[in-house]
């Protein structure tokens, strides 16, 4: 270079603190070595899989063991991970499966739910008949409370359908995936789940 | 893919998750610090154990590791079977029959008259008898054999040589003049008799008979396996038995040690043309064949052995396709039955050998 040259002041880069990498950039991070990344995957992910856990199990603790074997199996599986699917849909279908194994293992969860899509289960009856503790909770004031009360009052597969969606994010087809029904049940579930929740909530919802 | 298509109050849906994510923050549960430790813990001790195993995976995949490299498979598994086809001929050759082996080992054929020893000295009827089996044997004990004898005497395989010196037979055929006195003598006719002389007729035929790639191979094993004293020695040992009485069969060696009990014609041919036809058609050996048509089995084509099998009818049992056209051609009658009353043409049918049978039904068949 002569030294006549122009001196050419560099651009200012962007800060690297504001290029949040993407969550697959992540796993590879963490897969070559650098245990930072999973740090930042699991700071990113882990209260929305935490309270996913816990509308099911409702115990703390409970939930705590298992969104520590969920992210046992994600450090596990950091190397063979391939980037077929979000990283978030995989990591709910984790903890979908981690919970569905709990619930198999404690047998302490009724089966009253275990109803297909459409077909009215007897849970359906009895959050009909309670659907007036919710509606008091709303008119004192505690609507989010009443809400999630009613949404812990959903059947199994709906209550899922709607927490995948609302806490992870996943469209109908990751939740189909990640429930293993068909794409047109979980479809039907995110349905009967909102209606079930408008018809809990009545005029407040 | 599938598109969802959203309900009509998709609106209020959206409303319904916006409102419960509002209120699962106002909850201010979620999980512990134990969960981070502990999941941050084992993430770093996957890691830690992961790092040796990718570092492993990494040297195996080096091109430069010669033990990994698949260009060796092929060369295994040439060798491996190469190896295996030598065991499989070893075998074979070790279950034939005596005659096949005694062709194959280059024994005399029977059209040769002189195979077994004459005196030039006028000697009873009994006498040649001992005198070949022991002659060689004492010829090669007591001279050191040389390399003209021991050139000539190369046609028996070193394998069988080597099996007949640790044999109880080679001992009792070296030290059979030290404990049978009353042998002395035709032993010292035999010591008389020039080593050359006795093995001299036999050396054309074994020369061409010993072509067979199992003799070579057996002898090439054979060759590396013993010390050069005790092969020389046994080889000799051998060379004599097999040349005192090529026609009998190998695995019979203590009969043929005992050689004044058996009053056989010292001239007549221990071995049949009509033999070595059927030894050769057998074992399908086309040089084998055509050296025994050639040397008077053309004669002997249809003579049946003690089953009543003729060589037409070996060959096609042992389905030998060029044996057969062979034996078609110099004139073997299909039409021959054996002692159970099949033909060959039949024999093929049985065993399903179509070539051959399309081969001897071309001939006329009496059934």
């Amino acid at each position: 270079m002569s030294p006549s040259a122009p001196y050419l002041a560099p651009q200012a880069a962007p800060p690297i603190e504001s290029l949040e990498p993407s969550d697959h950039m992540l796993m590879q991070h963490y897969a070559s070595g650098q245990v930072a990344a999973f740090d930042k995957l699991y700071t990113r992910h882990s209260l929305g899989v935490w309270r996913y856990i816990f509308r099911s199990v409702r115990d703390t603790a409970v939930t705590d063991d298992l969104l520590q074997d969920v992210w046992f199996s994600v450090a596990r599986q950091a190397a063979s991970y391939q980037a077929t699917a979000r990283f978030k849909a995989w990591l709910f279908t984790l903890a979908h499966n981690r919970k569905i194994d709990y619930f198999r293992t404690v047998k302490n969860h009724a089966s009253l739910d275990e109803e297909r899509a459409g077909d009215m289960a007897l849970s359906d009856t009895l959050t009909a008949d309670s659907v007036f503790g919710p509606v008091r909770q709303l008119q004192s004031r505690e609507q989010g409370a009443a809400l999630i009360a009613a949404i812990e009052q959903l059947p199994n597969g709906q209550r899922d359908a709607f927490l995948l969606q609302a806490e992870g994010d996943l469209s109908v087809e990751e939740i189909a995936t990640a429930c293993g029904v068909s794409f047109e049940t979980a479809k039907s579930r995110l349905r009967y789940a909102r209606s079930r929740l408008r018809e809990l909530l009545g005029d407040f919802a | 893919m599938t598109t969802f298509h959203p309900p009509e109050n998709a609106g209020r849906a959206d409303d319904l998750k916006q409102r419960y994510l509002e209120a699962s923050a106002a909850q201010s549960i979620g999980p512990s610090e134990r969960v981070r430790r502990a999941a941050l813990a084992h993430a770093q001790m996957v890691t830690a154990t992961a790092a040796p195993a990718l570092a492993t995976q990494a040297a195996q995949a080096k091109p430069g590791n010669a033990a990994a490299a698949n260009r060796w498979n092929f060369p295994l598994v040439a060798s491996v079977a190469i190896a295996c086809i030598g065991a499989l001929l070893a075998l074979q050759f070790d279950r034939s029959d005596s005659q096949d082996k005694d062709v194959v080992l280059g024994t005399p054929s029977v059209t040769a008259p002189p195979v077994t020893v004459q005196p030039p000295e006028a000697q009873s009827q009994d006498l040649p008898q001992k005198t070949p089996a022991s002659a060689p044997t004492t010829a090669s004990a007591t001279s050191p054999s040389g390399p003209p004898a021991r050139s000539v005497q190369s046609a028996p395989s070193a394998k069988e040589s080597a099996l007949s010196a640790n044999s109880p037979t080679a001992k009792m055929q070296s030290t059979q003049p030290k404990a049978a006195p009353e042998s002395k003598g035709p032993t010292a006719q035999a010591l008389a008799l020039p080593a050359p002389v006795t093995v001299a007729p036999a050396a054309p035929l074994k020369k061409t008979e010993t072509d067979s790639t199992a003799d070579r191979a057996s002898a090439d094993r054979s060759m590396q396996g013993a010390p050069p004293g005790a092969q020389s020695k046994a080889s000799s040992s051998a060379d004599a038995e097999f040349t005192a009485q090529p026609g009998a069969p190998a695995a019979s060696m203590k009969s043929r040690t005992a050689p004044a009990a058996e009053p056989a014609a010292p001239s007549a041919p221990l071995m049949g043309t009509g033999d070595a036809l059927r030894s050769a058609a057998r074992s399908g050996q086309i040089g084998l064949l055509e050296l025994a048509l050639q040397q008077g089995g053309a004669a002997q084509i249809n003579a049946p052995d003690k089953s009543g099998r003729t060589a037409l009818m070996l060959a096609t049992l042992g389905g030998h396709i060029g044996a057969v056209q062979r034996l078609i051609t110099a004139g073997a009658d299909p039409s021959l039955k054996d002692a159970q009353g099949n033909n060959a043409v039949q024999m093929a049918q049985q065993l399903g050998y179509t070539v051959i049978e399309n081969l001897l039904k071309k001939q006329p068949v009496a059934q």
